[in-house]
């Protein structure tokens, strides 16, 4: 029982959110079906279809909502409209703030339920429409200026004009076929082309990195002018030296002047024509020959575009196609410096900077990499290893065999490949093989034999120390021996009386005992000398009080004797 | 709709693992500081006698939060924003007190950089479109550039209204360099 009432709730429940709608408009009409938000540009449509009924006097209504509004508010010109569609552009509409829409069929009294389009973002929603694109043609070029998607005023790509880059596809009207696509600017040339030929292109603009791509412009097609007598100069080269640039192209007659001009790069991607930007290079107006020199100061870091332009007093040739010059990339690589240290079976190579960089070397933003080839000095193979540290080592090399190595650094970046000479080869020979091991044994056999005399010395010692303890010889030392004999006997006998004391002081390094005796005669200083060596064993002491204890043991000892 | 939506979210999880790093060795700090200097010693009024004319143009939080974002994602608002600032100062509009020659430079820095990140980041995207994340990003900077146009329509170009919009854009600069050094690592 509980668990139907249960049941029954829930299907309330669930049946609640069907129900109210229904309950709200007509329960006749049905929403209007497949509504679709179509925008391109600033275009904005709204398309959908009919319920299942197609009956006559049926009306659509549609609401907006932009988050900075409470309610939904009615979507001027598309109120109460018979056909399906509805051009809501006219909205002066943020691109860029999510928009609410909500239609809804209505026939007299009776309305459809609203039909909730997703929430969007016009601008994600948007699709690129067809650039509008401006042809000139030259012999063997054609000149293209596009104007971006979109109308001028227009708010949809309004923060991206400049963005916008364009695909062009050119081919010639008698072979479709063969194609040819580029990526071009707003205002560029397309080269490589044949003189008097019908050539066809249409272009699509891009949104660089995100995920927008147009449609294209339609096609159109332009013939190239016949072949103007002088020809554009070619191939042109650009090359740093010291202080200059050198500027060189390649021309096929001769007793012709010319003159080259730049342009910022960034001039190219904004769009409009730029014809009246181009300026002289200095230094190369109107110069015989086909280089020009010109200081470096001329143009400060950036990226430039350059052309030449030959003529020959009466007529001039048309410019040449535009070389990007990028003074970052003119900087000289100096090759670097190797050095080679063996080490037991490896070879440690550090590479090192050039002796002298020149006042314009590479700046340390852009990193090196280095092309390291290395081979055994007898044979030709040759490997060569990329590596970007400075300080590594070859390993697992053949003992006592000479091998060598050179390299050249690289600019390790994306946009250009440059690189500097090759170095000087350095050759090195290895260490010899186990050469651990062979120290080592050198090692132990140095230390034992350095250890030889330090042991006999020891046991040298030693034997001297047992031999006085257990052997003692017979006779005391000599010196003691002239003090001692005829005066310590005497005491011995005569210990009462004190009056014919002398006073003994023996001082000897080896084997001497000091002898201290004390006379009566309190009044005078009584000295002691004491001395002790490492061959005393410690039987006689330092100390005054056992002085007495000392020498009675000697005169013990003489007794004995 | 959910499967599109679950497949870059997996592409947005994906590169914001190690497996998947942006490979921009790139000097753009350089460039920020650059712009920045150009952009101060540009000024013609002191910002002092246009205070009257300060604005909100409510700076994205997502580049005060630069340190929160993904690798992709912080290169796409690098781009649109220096995107934004090109277009913003190469249209026509910019004062006529400002120095040639110093405006000049600014937009020569801006395309370099520009360039550079181009063809760094190019290689990037043919891996994979540029995920969910990223156009988000870029929306919000667009809004905010927006907000800037706007208010410089509505001031009709005043000198004042440049200074102020002058200030913003190097605020901008500030933060993007926070920015710059999480894609150079």
């Amino acid at each position: 029982m509980l668990a139907l009432l249960g049941a029954m709730a829930l299907v309330l429940v669930a049946g609640a959110p069907w129900v109210l709608p229904a309950a709200a408009g007509g329960t006749n009409l049905e929403s209007p079906r497949d509504v679709e938000v179509y925008i391109v540009d600033d275009s904005f449509i709204l398309k959908w279809n009919r319920g299942s009924e197609s009956l006559s006097n049926v009306t659509f209504s549609v609401d907006y909502q932009i988050p900075e509004m409470d309610d939904w508010t009615e979507l001027p010109g598309c109120q109460y409209i018979t056909s399906t569609q509805c051009d809501f552009s006219s909205l002066q509409l943020n691109v860029y703030d999510e928009l609410k829409l909500r239609i809804r069929a209505e026939k007299g009294n009776n309305t459809s339920p609203w039909y909730e389009v997703d929430s969007f973002i016009p601008f994600h929603k948007a699709q690129i429409g067809p650039p509008e694109v401006h042809l000139e043609a030259e012999d063997k070029a054609i000149i293209i200026n596009i104007s971006p998607p979109g109308t001028k005023d227009g708010v949809m790509w309004a923060m991206d004009s400049s963005s916008f880059i364009y695909n062009l596809v050119i081919w010639k009207n008698s072979s479709p076929a063969e194609e040819r696509t580029e990526t071009v600017y707003p205002t560029d040339k397309i080269y490589k082309l044949s003189p008097e030929t019908t050539y066809c292109l249409k272009v699509k603009a891009r949104l660089r990195m995100q995920r927008k791509v147009g449609l294209y412009s339609p096609v159109y097609c332009i013939n190239t002018t016949v072949e103007n007598k002088l020809p554009p100069p070619e191939n042109i080269q650009i090359d740093g030296n010291n202080q200059n640039y050198i500027l060189k192209w390649d021309y096929k007659y001769e007793n012709l002047t010319f003159q080259a001009q730049w342009l910022h790069a960034y001039l190219k991607k904004i769009p409009g024509k730029h014809a009246d930007k181009w300026k002289q290079i200095p230094d190369c107006e109107n110069v015989k020959t086909t280089q020009c020199v010109f200081p470096q100061s001329v143009f400060s870091r950036g990226i430039y575009f350059i052309r030449v332009q030959a003529s020959n007093g009466n007529s001039t040739s048309l410019w040449s196609e535009e070389k990007k010059f990028d003074t970052e990339i003119q900087t000289i690589i100096l090759p670097p410096v190797i050095n080679l240290k063996p080490v037991n079976d490896s070879l440690r190579v550090y590479i090192g900077a050039p002796k002298e960089s020149e006042n314009k070397s590479v700046d340390e933003d852009y990193p090196l990499i280095y092309e390291i080839i290395f081979w055994e000095n007898t044979s030709n193979i040759q490997n060569k290893i990329v590596e970007k540290k400075t300080d590594f080592t070859f390993r697992n090399l053949k003992p006592l065999t000479v091998y060598c190595v050179r390299a050249r650094a690289l600019i390790h970046y994306e946009k250009w490949n440059k690189s500097s000479g090759f170095s000087d080869t350095v050759c090195e020979k290895t260490k010899p093989g186990n050469t651990s091991k062979t120290l080592l044994i050198i090692a132990v056999i140095c230390a034992v034999l350095l250890s030889i005399p330090v042991v006999v010395y020891v046991v040298k010692v030693v034997l001297r120390c047992v031999k006085y303890v257990f052997f003692p010889s017979s006779k005391p030392p000599s010196a003691v021996d002239e003090c001692f004999s005829e005066h310590l006997l005497k005491n011995l006998l005569l210990s009462t009386s004190a009056e014919q004391i002398e006073r003994c002081f023996i001082i000897e390094n080896t084997n001497a005992i000091a002898a201290v005796e004390e006379t009566n005669d309190v009044d005078e200083d009584y000295k002691k000398y004491n001395s002790q060596t490492s061959q005393d064993s410690g039987n006689y002491s330092n100390e005054e009080d056992n002085s007495g204890s000392g020498i009675s043991e000697e005169l013990l000892l003489q007794e004995t004797l | 709709m959910a499967l599109p939506v679950s497949v870059l979210l997996a592409l947005v999880m994906l590169c914001s693992s190690p497996a998947c790093p942006l490979g921009c060795d790139l000097p753009l700090s350089h460039g920020n500081q650059e712009a920045f200097t150009l952009l101060s010693q540009m000024e013609r009024i002191s910002i002092r006698s246009c205070l009257k004319d300060r604005a909100d143009f409510r700076f994205p939080q997502m580049l005060v939060d630069g340190h929160q974002l993904e690798k992709t994602q912080a290169a796409a608002v690098v781009h649109e924003t220096l995107q934004q600032i090109f277009r913003l100062f190469s249209t026509s509009g910019s004062p006529a007190a400002w120095d040639d020659t110093l405006l000049d430079q600014f937009l020569v820095g801006l395309y370099q950089q520009l360039d550079d990140l181009e063809t760094c980041l190019g290689k990037e995207t043919k891996v994979q479109q540029s995920p969910l994340g990223s156009e988000n990003s870029r929306l919000a900077v667009k809004r905010y550039f927006h907000r800037i146009s706007l208010y410089l329509k509505e001031k009709e170009y005043s000198a004042c209204a440049w200074e102020v919009v002058s200030v913003e854009i190097r605020r901008c600069f500030l933060f993007m360099n926070k920015l710059t050094g999480k894609l150079s690592k």
